[in-house]
C-alpha cells in the first residue's frame, strides 16, 4: 500500500483574507449594472431540481358585475328570479334556450352507427337516448330533470319555449346554497333573494352540482369528474388544483354557448375542446414525447388514472334488482339498481378514437352474444385522425326485449315506476310506452359498456405517464389489439410501420 | 492659468473603454476566483464576461498599439534618454515633499509631454511586462484543453493561474495607485476632467 | 400498488382492490352473502391480444446423460439441453459470470473480504446456468437454497419450479409431465427462452425489479446498491414509498436509462452481437470511425455468444479485461447538448458524465463494514451513508448523499473525474501460509464467541451499560485495552500475530442517472473554497481504536486524498483536486498568493489614504497661512 499517508486534518476552510473595504464600495456601484447586463446573457447554471410551474394569466376573464343589493325580493319561485334577470338581460333566456343544457338536444346530425335509423339526420341528446346507467329519462322526467337548466319539466308536455322557465341561479349562484329538487324545481329552503345578489361568473361547484355527480352520485358517471373537483388537489389535476382555473376557463362561453361536448351524448365532434386551444401542438422538450402526438391524445399520457380520488361506478348490473338485502353497502347492492362495482385509481382503457362515436339509438338492434356498445369509439391505427383516447368503460347488464331484440326504456319513478312497485314487466312497458318503443312483454338483461374518454384530471407532468407505463412488457397498452405489430419503441410507430391506410384529416 | 489639449478623442475613447473593461474584468476576475465571496453575475455569466471583456481589452489594446505607433504618440511613452533618473528624482521629490508645499508640478503637460517620468516607466512595464503576461495566461487558462502540452512544460495551470491571479493583484493595485495620482493635479479633479474633456487648465509659467 | 406497475387493464384485480378497499364498511353488513354479485361476464378483465411467442424453437429437455428428463425423471443439464445447438465451451471460456472471482475482487456483489460464496451461474456442478438468465419467470433465489442445501445439481432445474415444470419433494425432483409434448419439448408457453431482462441482472448486482425499492433491501443481498446507492429502476422517486429528502420535487426516474426502456444487455451487451456497437473512441489510428462495423453474422453469435459483455468497470482485474468498456460516449454525443455550460470542452476533458448526472445520490450507501467485533450473530458493524435511522425502518429519512470525486483513466487514457461511494473495511487479518489474509470466519467465531454469545472476557470489556450483553451499539473497538482483548482471543484461537486493517475500496457510479433537469447545473456546486471537488467526506463515524485505513491495492488515489482521524475515531477523507492534477476555478486557489495580493492592494490603498491626509492637512494648513 502507498505510504503517502496523512495523519493531519487539513483545514477545512482555508480561509484567505481579502482586502474588503475597498471592494465593497465598487462592488455596490457595480451591483446596479449587474442585473441588466446579466438579463443580455444565457440563462445558463441554474438551479436544478424544483422550478416553479409557469403559469399564465387568462386574459379572456371579465370581472362579472357585482350584484349585491340589485336583486330585490322577495322571490316566490325560480322563474320570479328568472324574470328579475330577464329585466336587464333580456336576451339571455333566449341564448340559453339554443343550448343543450336547456334542450337537452343536440343539432340535427346523421349519427353514427349501423342500422335504419341512423340513415337520416337525427336530433339525439339526453332527451331521447338511452344509456346503462337509469337508462333514460323517458317516464322519469321529474327525477333526472333535477339536474335540467330549467323549471319544472316533469313529463314530455315541458314547454322548451318559456323565458322563464331557464333556470339560471343553477350556474349563477356564488352562495353554494343553490339546490334544485324535482322537476328542476328550487328545493325548498333555498333563500333565492341572498342567491340572487350572489350571481357571478360560474365557478367549480356551480358546473359540478350537476356534472361531478351525473348517474345518480358523487363521480359515478364520468371517472374524470367528481366533487374532489371542488377543491382539487394539484397533483390530481393541474389547471384547477395548481393554477386554480375554473371550468369556464376552457369550456369557454360565448351567448350561453358552453363550448365542450360528450361522448355519451354528442357523438359528431363538433365543439370539442382540445388541449392544443391553449398548449402548442408539441409541447414537450423532448421531440420524442412530441413525436407522440402523432398517435396518442394528451390525456392517455397526462390522466394516468381513472378517479384518482373518489370511486366512481365501474360496473352496474340491474338484472340482480328487486331483493331485499338488509345492511347492503349501497356502493354494491341496491334493491332498486341492482350490483354494483365502485373502483377508484382504475387504469384506463385505450381505444383509437377520432372524436366521432357509434350512438345506440332508441330501437337498435342488439344481440345478446355480443353485447351493445351504447357509444363505441370510432377510429382506427389506420385514420391519420383518430388517437389512442383513455377511456373509462362503464360495463352495464340492463333490460332489453329478448323477443323484439332492443334495449328498452325502464320506468323507474312514479306511482308504476319499478322503484315502487318493483315489477320489471310493468316498469319496462310504461317506460318503453313514453318512450315509443315497441315491447313484447318479454325481456332480459344483455351486457352493455358505454365509453367515457378521459379529459379532465389532468395530471401535471410529474405524473403524467412514463416510457415504461406502456412500453416494457406488460405495459398498458394493448398494442396488437390497437393493431399494431408489435410495441412501435422497438418496431416504429403507426406511419413508418405502413400502418397509416388514410391520409385524410 | 491657461487651457492646454492634453488628451486627443480617440486618446480618451480608449481610456476609458479600456478602465471600463479593466474594471468590469477585475469584477468579474473576483468572482471566478472567489464565487462564494462575491456574487455580481453568477459564476458562469461572470466566467462568460470576462472572456468577452478581456477580448475587447485585447482588441483595444491592439488598435491603441496602431494609433500610437502611426501617429508617434507613442513618443509620449518613452523616457527622454539621459535624464530619467534626474526626471524620476525630481517626481518623486514632488511627490514626496513639494506635493504639501504646494510646489509647481515638474513637468508642464501638453499634448507632447503628457506622462511625467515615473508615469513612463510604469506603462512602459505594464504595458510590455504586465499586459502581455495577462493576456497570455488568461489565453492559456481559456484554452486550456488545446494547451495539454505547454501546460506540461510549464507546470500545469496551477502555475498559470497562480501568474494570472498574481498579476491580477498587480493591475488591482495599480488601478487604485492611478485613481489616487489623478487627484494630484493643479486641483483635485483637474486629470480626471481633462480625460474627459481633452483640455486640462493649467497655471501659467512664472 | 404501484402506479408504475399496474396491471395492465386487469379490471379484475383492480375490481378486486376496489373491493378490498370498501371491506370496512362491508363487514358491517349483517349477511354479505345475500348481495348478490353483478354478473360474472361484466368482472372478467378486458381480453388482451396474446403476445407472439418466443422465437426459440421448442426445446427438449435433457439430463446429464443426454436423455430426455420428460422420460428419465433425472434433473436438467444445460449442458445437453443447450450445449447441443450452443457452443458451451466458448461460452464459459468468454464468460467472466463463471470464472471464479477472489474473495477480494468482489465489485459489485457482496463487499465481504474474506469467504467465497457460491456462484449460482456455475455451481460446482460443474456446469453454466443458462435458465438462471435466459427463461422468463424463473425464480433466482430457488437456486441459493438449493446449493445451500448442497443440492447444486439441482440449480437449473429448481429455477422451472414457478412454471410448473415440476416440484421438489423430499425424495428429489419430480418433472410434471403435463408440461412437455410426446417428443419430451418443453411447452413453449411456459418455457420462454428470452435475453436476459434487468430484473435478472438485478437479482445478484442490485435493485434492478420492476416495483418500488424498499429498504429492507439493503439487508439482503444486493449487490451494487449496496455498495453505492444506485438504483436501476424506471419509477419516479417522487411515486416511490422510500422517505427520500425533497421526494415531491423529485419527478424524475431513479435511472433515466431504465425509463427510456433500456435493458441492462442494451449497455452491457454481449460483444460480437451483431447489433453491438463497439467504440473505438479515443484510437487516434481510427480516428474518421466511430464504431467497429465488421461483426461475426448472426449464425455464428447465436452459436458462440460472448458472454464477456461490455464491461461496466475496469475496477475488478477477474472481469475480463479484453471486453470492451461501456461508457456515456458509446451513446451519446455530449457537445451536441451542453452549449449552456461554459468551457465545454475543459468541462468535457476532466468531467465524466456521471459526475453531473449522477452528482447526487437519493439512497443510502454502505460506508463502513466494520468485522473486528462482530456481533453475536456474526454480523458485522455497519455504517450506511445517506439515511438517519435504521435500514429496518421503512420510514428512515433518506438524505441521500454526494459523492467523492476521484479521477480514474478513461479508455482514451485521459484521466476524468468520477463520483464514487467509498467503502472502508475493517477486518482483522492473520499470518497465513502466503503471507497475510483476512481472518476466516470460523477463527473469529471460535476466538470470539462461546454458546452464541460473546465471550465473558469480551462482555467485561465491551458491556459498556453492564446489562451483561454487548449490543449493537458497543462492538466499537475504541481503546486500546479493547483491541487487546480481542487480538488476545485470537492469539488464543491459533490465529497468528493478528492485526486490524483498515482498507478503502472506491465504487464507482454509472447508474441511478439522472435525466438533464436533474443534473447538477449549478456551478457553484463546484466552484468555491469548500465546493463539492474539495469538500471533506466523512469516511466512517468510527474506526477501530488506532486503525486509519488506506486504499485497497490497486487504487491508487491515496495521492489525491488527505485522511485525518479525530480523536473519537472519526475519518475524514479531504480530496484534494490540486494533488489529482486539476485546477479548478474558484477552488483551487493559493491561499499565499492571495494573500499578499489583497495585501498589496491594501498597502497601496492605505499609501493613497495617508498620502491624500497629508495632502489635506497640508492644504488647510496653507490656506490658513494664506488668509490673513
Amino acid at each position: 500500500m502507498s505510504d503517502l499517508h496523512h495523519s493531519s486534518i487539513r483545514p477545512a476552510g482555508r480561509p484567505p483574507s481579502w482586502p474588503a473595504p475597498s471592494l465593497a464600495t465598487v462592488l455596490a456601484l457595480s451591483l446596479q449594472a449587474a442585473p441588466l447586463i446579466a438579463a443580455l446573457f444565457l440563462p445558463g447554471c441554474g438551479t436544478s431540481e424544483e422550478r416553479a410551474p409557469a403559469t399564465r394569466s387568462l386574459s379572456w376573464v371579465r370581472t362579472p358585475t357585482d350584484h349585491a343589493g340589485m336583486m330585490k325580493g322577495p322571490f316566490r319561485d325560480g322563474p320570479a328570479v328568472t324574470r328579475a334577470c330577464l329585466a336587464c338581460h333580456p336576451e339571455a333566456s333566449k341564448e340559453v334556450m339554443h343550448t343543450r343544457h336547456f334542450t337537452w338536444l343536440g343539432q340535427a346530425a346523421q349519427v353514427p352507427g349501423s342500422g335504419p335509423l341512423h340513415g337520416a339526420p337525427a336530433r339525439i341528446g339526453k332527451r331521447n337516448l338511452i344509456n346503462n346507467y337509469c337508462i333514460s329519462i323517458e317516464s322519469n322526467w321529474s327525477r333526472c330533470t333535477s339536474c335540467h337548466a330549467g323549471y319544472g319539466w316533469k313529463d314530455a308536455n315541458f314547454d322548451f319555449e318559456d323565458a322563464n322557465r331557464v333556470d339560471c341561479l343553477a350556474c349563477h349562484d356564488r352562495t353554494g346554497t343553490y339546490r334544485k329538487g324535482l322537476a328542476g324545481e328550487v328545493a325548498p329552503g333555498v333563500d333565492l333573494v341572498s342567491v340572487a345578489n350572489s350571481v357571478g361568473r360560474p365557478g367549480r361547484d356551480n358546473c359540478g352540482s350537476c356534472h361531478f355527480s351525473g348517474g345518480g352520485g358523487d363521480g359515478v358517471k364520468h371517472g374524470d369528474l367528481d366533487s374532489s373537483l371542488t377543491f382539487p388537489k394539484p397533483r390530481f389535476d393541474v389547471h384547477m388544483g395548481r393554477a386554480n382555473m375554473v371550468c369556464v376557463d376552457c369550456h369557454r362561453t360565448e351567448h350561453h354557448a358552453i363550448r365542450g361536448e360528450s361522448m355519451g351524448v354528442d357523438v359528431t365532434n363538433a365543439v370539442r375542446i382540445a388541449c392544443t386551444d391553449c398548449h402548442a401542438a408539441a409541447p414537450h422538450r423532448s421531440q420524442r414525447l412530441n413525436l407522440h402526438g402523432d398517435a396518442l391524445a394528451c390525456t392517455s399520457c397526462h390522466v394516468p388514472l381513472i378517479a384518482p380520488e373518489t370511486p366512481t361506478k365501474m360496473v352496474w348490473d340491474w338484472s340482480t334488482a328487486g331483493s331485499d338485502v338488509p345492511g347492503a353497502n349501497p356502493h354494491e347492492y341496491m334493491k332498486e339498481k341492482g350490483s354494483f362495482v365502485y373502483a377508484r385509481q382504475v387504469v384506463p382503457e385505450y381505444y383509437w378514437y377520432d372524436g366521432r362515436a357509434a350512438r345506440y339509438l332508441k330501437g337498435d338492434p342488439v344481440d345478446p352474444k355480443d353485447g351493445v356498445d351504447i357509444n363505441r369509439p370510432l377510429g382506427s391505427i389506420g385514420e391519420r385522425a383518430a388517437r389512442i383516447w383513455p377511456f373509462k368503460v362503464h360495463r352495464g347488464k340492463q333490460p332489453y326485449d329478448s323477443r323484439l331484440r332492443h334495449l328498452l326504456v325502464l320506468n323507474t319513478y312514479g306511482d308504476q315506476g319499478y322503484w315502487t312497485r318493483y315489477d320489471w314487466r310493468l316498469a319496462l312497458e310504461q317506460g318503453s310506452r313514453a318512450a315509443g318503443l315497441a315491447f313484447s312483454g318479454e325481456y332480459g338483461f344483455i351486457g352493455t359498456r358505454m365509453y367515457w374518454p378521459l379529459s379532465h384530471m389532468i395530471a401535471p407532468k410529474e405524473r403524467a405517464l412514463g416510457c415504461v407505463d406502456c412500453h416494457a412488457e406488460g405495459g398498458r397498452l394493448d398494442w396488437i389489439a390497437l393493431g399494431y405489430d408489435g410495441d412501435p419503441a422497438f418496431r416504429g410507430g403507426r406511419r413508418r410501420s405502413g400502418l397509416l391506410t388514410s391520409e385524410k384529416p | 492659468m491657461s487651457r492646454v489639449y492634453v488628451y486627443t478623442a480617440y486618446e480618451r475613447m480608449w481610456h476609458w473603454l479600456q478602465a471600463i473593461s479593466i474594471l468590469l474584468l477585475s469584477f468579474t476576475g473576483f468572482e471566478i476566483h472567489a464565487p462564494e465571496r462575491l456574487h455580481l453575475f453568477g459564476f458562469a455569466l461572470a466566467t462568460r464576461l470576462h472572456e468577452t471583456l478581456a477580448l475587447v481589452t485585447v482588441g483595444n489594446a491592439i488598435l491603441a498599439l496602431f494609433y500610437h505607433l502611426t501617429t508617434g504618440a507613442i513618443r509620449k511613452f518613452v523616457p527622454a534618454r539621459g535624464d530619467i533618473f534626474n526626471l524620476a528624482y525630481q517626481q518623486v521629490s514632488y511627490y514626496l515633499f513639494g506635493i504639501f508645499r504646494n510646489e509647481p508640478h515638474p513637468l508642464a503637460r501638453g499634448p507632447s509631454a503628457r506622462l511625467n517620468v515615473l508615469q513612463q516607466l510604469t506603462y512602459l512595464a505594464i504595458l510590455n511586462l504586465l499586459l502581455p503576461v495577462q493576456i497570455l495566461s488568461g489565453v492559456v487558462l481559456w484554452q486550456a484543453h488545446r494547451l495539454e502540452r505547454v501546460l506540461s512544460e510549464v507546470g500545469g495551470l496551477r502555475t498559470v493561474a497562480a501568474i494570472h491571479v498574481g498579476a491580477a493583484w498587480l493591475f488591482v493595485s495599480f488601478l487604485i495607485l492611478h485613481v489616487y495620482l489623478t487627484t494630484t493635479g493643479p486641483t483635485p479633479t483637474a486629470h480626471l476632467k481633462s480625460m474627459i474633456s481633452g483640455h486640462e487648465e493649467q497655471p501659467v509659467e512664472r | 400498488m404501484s402506479r408504475r406497475f399496474a396491471p395492465p387493464q386487469l379490471l379484475l384485480s383492480l375490481l378486486l382492490t376496489a373491493t378490498a378497499s370498501l371491506s370496512t364498511s362491508r363487514s358491517q353488513a349483517e349477511d354479505q352473502s345475500l348481495v348478490p354479485p353483478p354478473a360474472a361476464e361484466l368482472m372478467r378483465p378486458a381480453e388482451r391480444a396474446k403476445a407472439p411467442q418466443s422465437l426459440h424453437p421448442p426445446v427438449i429437455l435433457k439430463d446429464k446423460t443426454g436423455a430426455r428428463v420428460a422420460v428419465s425423471g433425472q434433473p436438467l443439464s444445460p449442458t445437453q439441453t443447450c450445449g447441443s445447438c450452443h457452443d458451451l465451451d466458448f461460452i464459459v471460456e468468454h464468460g467472466f459470470h463463471f470464472k471464479p472471482r477472489p474473495a477480494t475482487e468482489s465489485t459489485g456483489s457482496e463487499p465481504r473480504p474474506p469467504g467465497e460464496e457460491p456462484n449460482p451461474l456455475y455451481s460446482g456442478n460443474g456446469e453454466p446456468n443458462c435458465v438462471y438468465c435466459h427463461i422468463r419467470g424463473v425464480d433466482p433465489e430457488r437456486v441459493r437454497g438449493a446449493i445451500a442445501e448442497g443440492q447444486a445439481e439441482l440449480s437449473a432445474t429448481v429455477l422451472l419450479e414457478p412454471l410448473g415444470f415440476g416440484r421438489r419433494t423430499a425424495a428429489g425432483w419430480v418433472w410434471n409431465a403435463e408440461r412437455f409434448d410426446a417428443e419430451g419439448r418443453a411447452d413453449a408457453n411456459f418455457f420462454r427462452v428470452a435475453p436476459p431482462n434487468s430484473a435478472v441482472c438485478g437479482s445478484c448486482h442490485g435493485m434492478a425489479q420492476p416495483g418500488a425499492p424498499k429498504l429492507s433491501d439493503y439487508l439482503e443481498r444486493r449487490g451494487s446498491t449496496v455498495t453505492t446507492g444506485q438504483i436501476f429502476s424506471p419509477l419516479r422517486i417522487s411515486d416511490s414509498r422510500l422517505n427520500v429528502a425533497g421526494r415531491e420535487g423529485l419527478g424524475r426516474p431513479w435511472d433515466v436509462h431504465a425509463e427510456r426502456l433500456l435493458e441492462c444487455r442494451d449497455c452491457h451487451a454481449p460483444p460480437n452481437a451483431p447489433a453491438t456497437s463497439i467504440p473505438l473512441l479515443g484510437n487516434p489510428t481510427l480516428a474518421s470511425l466511430r464504431s467497429e462495423v465488421r461483426h461475426s453474422s448472426y449464425g455464428e453469435f447465436l452459436r458462440r455468444p460472448s458472454h464477456d459483455f461490455m464491461r461496466g468497470s475496469d475496477h475488478s482485474s477477474a472481469t475480463a479485461q479484453s471486453s470492451p468498456l461501456v461508457r456515456c460516449e458509446n451513446c451519446h454525443e455530449a457537445r451536441s447538448s451542453h452549449h449552456f455550460l461554459p468551457r465545454l470542452e475543459q468541462h468535457l476533458s476532466r468531467l465524466s458524465c456521471e459526475s453531473c448526472h449522477v452528482g447526487r445520490v437519493r439512497a443510502p450507501a454502505r460506508a463502513v463494514d466494520d468485522n473486528t467485533m462482530p456481533s453475536a450473530l456474526g454480523q458485522p458493524r455497519l455504517e450506511y451513508r445517506g439515511v438517519e435511522g435504521e435500514l429496518t425502518d421503512p420510514a428512515a429519512y433518506i438524505g441521500g448523499y454526494r459523492p467523492v470525486l476521484l479521477t480514474r483513466a478513461e479508455p482514451s487514457g485521459k484521466l476524468r473525474l468520477f463520483p464514487s461511494n467509498l467503502l472502508t473495511r475493517f477486518y482483522w487479518t492473520v499470518q497465513g501460509e502466503r503471507g497475510r489474509e483476512a481472518a476466516p470466519d470460523e477463527l473469529l467465531a471460535r476466538a470470539f464467541f462461546e454458546g452464541g454469545a460473546h465471550r465473558p472476557e469480551l462482555i467485561a470489556a465491551l458491556d459498556r451499560n453492564h446489562d451483561g450483553r454487548v449490543e449493537a451499539s458497543e462492538l466499537e473497538l475504541d481503546s486500546a485495552q479493547k483491541v487487546d482483548t480481542a487480538r488476545g482471543l485470537l492469539l488464543e484461537a491459533g490465529g497468528r500475530s493478528p492485526v486490524i486493517v483498515g482498507e478503502i475500496r472506491a465504487y464507482p457510479l454509472h447508474h441511478s442517472v439522472a435525466p438533464a433537469r436533474f443534473a447538477v447545473r449549478d456551478c457553484n456546486e463546484c466552484h468555491g473554497a469548500r465546493s463539492w471537488p474539495s469538500a471533506p467526506v466523512e469516511l466512517a463515524r468510527f474506526a477501530p481504536y488506532g486503525v486509519t485505513p488506506r486504499f485497497a491495492r490497486g487504487d491508487e488515489r491515496d495521492s489525491g486524498v488527505l485522511l485525518a482521524r479525530t480523536g473519537n475515531g472519526r475519518i475524514l477523507l479531504s480530496p484534494d483536486p490540486t494533488a489529482l492534477g486539476l485546477h479548478i476555478l474558484g477552488t483551487s486557489r493559493s491561499t499565499w498568493l492571495d494573500f499578499s495580493g489583497g495585501a498589496l492592494a491594501l498597502l497601496v490603498l492605505a499609501g493613497a489614504a495617508v498620502h491624500g491626509g497629508l495632502r489635506i492637512r497640508a492644504a488647510r494648513h496653507q490656506s490658513k497661512g494664506a488668509k490673513p
